[in-house]
């Protein structure tokens, strides 16, 4: 067993784990996040993505041990003060849901994704997002979803237009 | 109390489900812990066909965490010592044909389990939907005893206190398995000399399922052109991104069960798992929580269920299994596989005058609850929205050693449109017809009268020409048509291609005559409960079960608009058999038009009281 520490959603936590435990299952298991969701246990799927020290990565690639010392944030980690991420309005005024089993890695991986390429176009959305699927195959509005955070974004900041498809 | 607009449905109503979802607190069957649950994975069979020679678990029991581990021999006093053998009987779907045959079966034990008797051999299954007096139905043990069927089938189960340790637990029961000849394609297995799946029935035939209308061999003796094709439909992995998963739960006061489950039919799932684990009825609950799609496969109740309640009756702790991926693909039922034979007969000018189907279509190893009767939904779409006289249609559902099929999007019906667009392509070809006019020709003329079908269905209303003269014109066909011949010529390394398609669908499975005719006369109806609270909203109970259709809100909305209140008045509740006691679950499109349908008119009820 290995003593780690480690911040989650701005509370820190420690633990004695295997080593082999992934940080998927340390984070449903041990710490009790349910927004985090086993979709693969693979690296295939994306429904477990989160942010270590701001960079989005699946949490089933991770092993709990090497998360030790670093921040983690997960979907239930960004909202400020109750209120929802704009990614996660975005979602939901763009209908970027069904089932919702793959939304919280969805969120993460692309609120990763503008934060490196804020002007991302269509297809680069599409390719950013290429590691999270969504099996109710809801594509469309989660690229639109995206968009819609751009066009805010942009509209308070820069005067980028960007185009809605 | 907000004012209402003057109308909600197709307001536009932002999704009452998204907050829950994209906040990360919606409720999975895996985010369900239990003050003294325990996690069980199971052993599967890594050959598709075998004989068990021995299973020793003791090493196993050994290892860290482990509380137990059941073998087939180990669970086989726990199931229903003499169950109706039947979900076809609880489950709305037709008894007699059933109880022909079964042959002789009691139906008037009760459903107590306390003497741990054996239970009887010939009567253990999930298939709930007998389509034929002669339908072959193999006994299916949730934990196989002497023989596996198909790479995936269950031989033992490790019960332990996490799920790290029951999986490492599994890597210890030692197997002995002495393999046997196996068939998986559809062909051979019909083919004389073939391996069986099922020795006990000298055949791989299920049963061979017909329909006719006219006089089919006339009509081919009579045409000037006849075409036909082979087409095949490969099997698919439905694979919802939240695989199953169960957590049954003793209920100490009740002596029953709350089961958790990820699944589209916790009714039907009630009914068959209290056949199956031998629970009354009125002591098993059947929760279905959030739920991350089906696609169809989770129309079903499945091995793993069973095992669910009987070790929690037998251990008398709560029990979780969750499947991982690989386990989906294996486990969970696949889609689709049919080899399709279609021949179509025409006169001079490409006008269909006789269709001819045959079909092998696959069965798996074993039935689940509609194995059966997935391809002969089909049997109703081949004609498309094409007219004629004369159809036969006639589907051989075939044993192979493979995971059993069952419902996946469209269920029969996609299968049949793929047929009979290819066939119509075939035909244009044959003729030199364009493959527009073909269809053009052999359309139903616009109507708006009920018209009968070749396969003897109903069609209320229509107009193909126009629908099809608007596409045609939408898509500028005509300059596609010139610039695919201008691509050919100039030899383009990037060439254009056009496909047709036509897709009709029965679908909104409600009590009907294609359900009745396919022995499911019972099933299809829905339930809504419309309830005025004392704090002035409105409670509706549905049994319809979502799994990211949306019903909360689009419920809401039909409720709203009847009672003439907000949207966000109303409480919708659904997928708990204890608060909505009865339904028929979610599956073939069928939720509005009968569950929102009755969500409607139980409204109106409330409006006339008032």
């Amino acid at each position: 067993m290995r003593r780690i520490q480690m911040t989650v959603d701005g509370s820190a936590h420690v633990a004695e784990v295997e080593p082999r435990l992934l940080l998927l299952h340390h984070l449903r298991e041990n710490l009790g996040i349910g927004g985090v969701h086993t979709g693969c246990n693979t690296t295939s799927c994306g429904a477990c993505t989160v942010h270590i020290d701001g960079e989005s990565v699946k949490s089933c690639t991770v092993l709990a041990v090497q998360a030790d010392g670093h921040e983690v944030t997960t979907v239930r980690g960004i909202m400020d003060n109750g209120l929802w991420h704009p990614m996660q309005q975005a979602f939901h005024e763009a209908h970027g849901l069904q089932c919702g089993y793959c939304t919280p890695g969805m969120i993460m991986a692309s609120i990763s994704l503008l934060k490196e390429k804020p002007n991302a176009s269509e297809e680069e959305i599409r390719e950013g997002l290429e590691g999270n699927l969504c099996r109710c195959t809801g594509y469309e509005n989660i690229v639109k979803a995206v968009q819609l955070v751009q066009q805010h974004s942009n509209g308070q900041s820069t005067a980028q237009p960007t185009a809605a498809s | 109390m907000t004012e209402a607009p003057e109308k909600f449905v197709g307001g536009g109503v932002p999704r009452k489900e998204d907050p829950a979802l994209v906040t990360g607190r919606a409720n999975w069957t895996d985010n369900i812990k239990l003050p003294g649950m325990l996690h069980a994975t199971m052993l599967r069979s890594p050959y598709a066909h075998a004989k068990i020679t021995s299973i020793d678990a003791s090493a196993a029991k050994e290892q860290p965490g482990v509380i137990e581990v059941f073998t087939g021999e180990d669970l086989a006093a726990e199931y229903h010592k003499n169950p109706q053998a039947n979900p076809a009987a609880v489950t709305g779907y037709d008894l007699s044909m059933h109880e022909r045959s079964q042959g002789e079966t009691s139906v008037t034990d009760t459903a107590d389990n306390t003497d741990g008797q054996p239970v009887d051999e010939k009567t253990r299954t999930f298939v709930a939907w007998i389509v034929h007096d002669d339908l072959k139905v193999p006994h299916h043990d949730p934990v196989a005893r002497d023989e596996v069927n198909f790479a995936g089938d269950i031989v033992a189960v490790v019960v332990a206190t996490d799920r790290y340790k029951a999986q490492d637990a599994l890597e210890f029961i030692e197997v002995d398995y002495e393999p046997l000849d196996v068939v998986t394609d559809l062909v051979e297995a019909v083919a004389s000399g073939s391996p069986l799946v099922h020795e006990e029935f000298g055949t791989n035939e299920a049963y061979t399922w017909d329909l006719a209308t006219g006089d089919v061999d006339e009509a081919f003796r009579e045409a000037d052109v006849t075409v036909k094709g082979r087409y095949l439909q490969p099997r698919l992995i439905p694979n919802a991104i939240e695989t199953r998963g169960v957590v049954a739960n003793p209920d100490p006061v009740h002596r029953g069960f709350t089961v958790y489950t990820s699944t589209q039919v916790p009714h039907i799932a009630k009914a068959v798992l209290s056949e199956y684990c031998g629970v009354p009825e009125q002591r098993l609950r059947i929760v279905a929580p959030d739920v991350g799609g089906g696609f169809g496969s989770k129309l079903n109740v499945y091995s793993e269920e069973v095992i669910a309640i009987i070790l929690a009756r037998k251990l008398g702790v709560p029990i979780k299994w969750i499947e991982d991926r690989s386990e989906n693909y294996l486990a969970t039922i696949h889609g689709r596989g049919q080899v399709q034979d279609i021949e179509v007969a025409a006169d001079s000018q490409g006008k269909i005058l006789g269709m001819k189907v045959k079909l092998l279509a696959d069965m798996g190893a074993y039935l689940q609850i509609n194995t059966p009767g997935i391809p002969l939904l089909g049997a109703f779409m081949y004609p498309g929205i094409y007219t004629f006289e004369n159809y036969s249609f006639s589907c051989t559902g075939v044993f192979t050693n493979k995971t059993p099929t069952d419902a996946y999007r469209g269920a029969g019906r996609p299968e049949a449109a793929y047929a009979v667009e290819r066939i119509m392509d075939m035909l244009a070809l044959e003729m030199r017809l364009d493959p527009a006019e073909v269809r053009r020709r052999n359309f139903y003329e616009p109507f708006d009268e009920p018209v009968t079908t070749p396969a003897g269905i109903q069609y209320d209303s229509g107009n193909y020409q126009q629908t099809l003269e608007r596409v045609l014109e939408l898509a500028d066909y005509e300059g596609l048509r010139a610039e695919q011949q201008r691509r050919r010529e100039s030899g383009d390394t990037m060439q254009l291609g056009i496909g047709f398609s036509t897709y009709t669908e029965i679908c909104g499975l409600a009590p009907s005559q294609v359900l009745a005719s396919l022995g499911a006369g019972g099933a299809g109806w829905e339930m809504a409960k419309v309830q005025m609270l004392a704090s002035g909203k409105v409670e509706v109970v549905t049994g319809t079960t979502p799994h990211g259709q949306g019903h909360v809100t689009s419920w809401s909305q039909i409720a709203a608009d009847a009672l003439g209140v907000d949207v966000h008045d109303v409480e919708v509740h659904h997928g708990d058999t204890a608060i909505a006691p009865y339904g028929r679950d979610t599956y073939g499109s069928r939720s509005l038009p009968v569950g929102g349908v009755a969500v409607h008119l139980a409204s109106q009820k409330v409006v006339e009281k008032a």
